[in-house]
């Protein structure tokens, strides 16, 4: 009997010393060659999978991955406010994998990405990249490659992508739900909806800005449409180039009272199957500052046009 | 005991005490990584482990070389000779900012320049700014930078030069006051209350930053020029620049006749703003100068106060 209690009590403070040790943590560190069971994910003694290291860190600490490997099994949970990097040089890969995306960010938090890389396991294949609906999201140095959405924020999320490629996939960025997205200096490759912005709650306004980043093979480049009565869809493009796909930028408006506005400068689109800017709808707002290289287009323009000067 | 050898061993210590700060002076270059030791000469076979052992063993205008992905300060670093330091290409060269303290503070007058490093808080134990300067030239490359405080605080008339920098999730981005300048260039800007602020508070002092290919995301004042003194001057440029989200784009701002506050805009796109695009306020003596190829577009509204079209040469 004394030897079971004893057993027991070792056992559950094993188990509780741990955690208790890993809450502290400001940086955790995740290796090929860690494991999970090390108290802390320290440098000299780094856990395998980001979960552990998310666990080992307080709210805003950092996880750093120390060389190249995937370092998730499933779904990673992010429940706290973290930064997560991979030593420049390294491969920091997280899979989207079992139908599932490969990171969740939870309510109201903060997650910071920086040089890693977001694929699908093509033999057991996942959904998105990263789902989030509050909270924030900063993107840099990294690539997303999915079979679902490279990010979708479904709800007023704030997303910073810089310096980023998008390849493959459904949906680069999907912002809805009164999300708020900045890409700059980032390439779309061969993503059917690169950045698209959805008004689909009513009286909600969903936008995204794009600057200095470069579209090609897609259906709709960026585009923002807007599906509901009184909600709305925002895009504004200065800088960027929107080449070979079907749509190039699109504004469109798809029942009454949908509001959907594009905004165009210093951009250009060309070699589009159907058209360079798109305006579909009474609902729906094309404004091009008048500096914008479009042509070569099946139809460089359908729809509306509406020339803005600059200020 | 043999009292002559323990004699003689503590001279050898003394006489080692002694050398050792003047053989650590000669370095052109020192070295510091995971695996160094601060007793160490700081040499590449020999790393040291923290900043502050390998600023002491440079010599004046010498470098460190950060070899290996660690955190390389327990405290404030403070640099009081001209330096240039980086992290080796491949390598996460951290410098916290920790107990309430900045994480760098550049002396007087010194030329110092940072290159592909990562200046963080240190969340169990917070510390306030990134970089501190007063006058000296600093330049920061390939860097981020991610701190409750200021990122980095011009406080006098120096140069920041910033390029290819992310600076992001904290409360001031880039501040300059008292006759600093500021260049920033290719970088990211997000989730700060200030991201760029230029401002002089004393007459025949100006204050510059210009702004090229960089964006700002997020940010409660995304770049302001604002000036609160008669016969101070401050002075901002943007370029090929985008600013998003937040609640104010662009503003100048000068609240005492004489004050003069002049942000001048090209090429440049404020969209998704919760308040004003391009937004002059105060006296007359603000100014905001819009080159007229600006995308100004869904912001609520676009423009406020006076805005003045000026052409392109």
């Amino acid at each position: 009997m004394k030897r079971v209690a004893s057993c027991f009590a070792l056992s559950v403070a094993a188990s509780l010393l741990p955690l208790c040790a890993n809450a502290q943590s400001f940086r955790a560190y995740v290796a090929s060659y860690g494991s999970d069971s090390n108290p802390g994910c320290s440098v000299t003694a780094p856990c395998r999978l980001l979960p552990a290291a998310l666990n080992a860190i307080g709210s805003g600490g950092e996880v750093w991955m120390l060389d190249s490997a995937n370092f998730n099994t499933g779904t990673v949970n992010v429940n706290k406010n973290a930064n997560i990097l991979a030593v420049p040089g390294q491969v920091g890969s997280i899979v989207a994998v079992a139908s599932s995306p490969a990171i969740s960010l939870g309510a109201a938090l903060s997650l910071s990405l920086r040089n890693v890389a977001i694929v699908n396991n093509a033999t057991n294949p996942g959904t998105d990249g990263v789902v989030m609906s509050t909270g924030t999201l900063s993107v840099d140095d990294s690539l997303i490659a999915v079979n679902g959405s490279g990010i979708l924020d479904d709800g007023a999320g704030i997303v910073s992508v810089h310096n980023a490629t998008f390849r493959g996939g459904t949906t680069g960025i999907w912002a809805r739900g009164g999300a708020s997205v900045a890409v700059s200096r980032s390439k779309f490759f061969n993503t059917s909806y690169a950045v698209y912005v959805e008004g689909s709650t009513p009286g909600v306004i969903t936008v995204a800005s794009v600057h200095d980043s470069a579209f090609s093979k897609y259906y709709i480049g960026a585009g923002a449409v807007a599906t509901v009565s009184s909600a709305t869809a925002k895009i504004t493009v200065l800088g960027s180039t929107f080449s070979e796909g079907t749509y190039g930028v699109v504004s469109q408006s798809n029942t009454s009272g949908a509001i959907a506005v594009a905004s165009v400068g210093s951009s250009q689109a060309f070699a589009n199957a159907t058209a360079g800017f798109f305006q579909f709808a009474g609902g729906a707002t094309f404004e091009s500052l008048g500096n914008n290289l479009v042509r070569g287009n099946a139809n460089n323009a359908v729809g509306v046009i509406t020339p803005v000067s600059g200020l | 005991m043999n009292r002559p050898v323990a004699c003689k061993a503590f001279a050898l210590v003394i006489a080692s005490l002694l050398l050792s700060p003047y053989a650590h002076a000669q370095l052109f270059r020192a070295y510091i990584a995971s695996h160094g030791a601060d007793t160490n000469p700081c040499t590449v076979a020999a790393p040291c482990r923290l900043l502050p052992a390998a600023l002491n063993a440079i010599q004046d205008g010498g470098e460190i070389w950060i070899l290996d992905s660690a955190n390389f300060n327990s405290g404030t670093v403070t640099i009081s000779k001209n330096v240039s330091i980086l992290a080796v290409p491949g390598q996460v060269g951290s410098i916290v900012a920790i107990n309430g303290g900045n994480a760098i503070n550049v002396n007087a007058n010194l030329t110092v320049s940072l290159k592909n490093v990562s200046i963080t808080s240190n969340v169990t134990s917070p510390g306030a700014d990134g970089i501190d300067m007063t006058t000296g030239k600093v330049s920061v490359q390939d860097s981020v930078i991610s701190v409750p405080g200021y990122a980095v605080y011009v406080g006098g008339a120096g140069s920041l030069s910033l390029h290819n920098t992310v600076v992001r999730d904290g409360f001031y981005g880039v501040w300059v006051t008292a006759g600093g300048r500021a260049d920033v260039s290719h970088s990211k800007f997000a989730n700060l209350a200030y991201g760029l602020y230029v401002e002089s508070t004393a007459a025949s002092v100006t204050s510059f930053a210009h702004v090229q290919d960089s964006e700002f995301s997020q940010a409660g004042y995304a770049l302001m020029a604002n000036t609160s003194v008669a016969g101070a001057t401050s002075r901002l440029t943007v370029h090929n620049s985008s600013v998003s989200g937040g609640i104010y784009g662009i503003q100048a701002v000068s609240s005492a006749s004489g004050a003069n506050a002049i942000a001048s805009v090209g090429n440049t796109q404020v969209s998704g703003v919760e308040f004003a695009g391009l937004f002059q306020s105060g006296t007359s003596s603000a100014v905001l100068q819009s080159m007229g190829n600006n995308q100004v577009v869904n912001n609520n509204p676009n423009t406020a106060g006076t805005i003045t079209p000026v052409g392109g040469l």
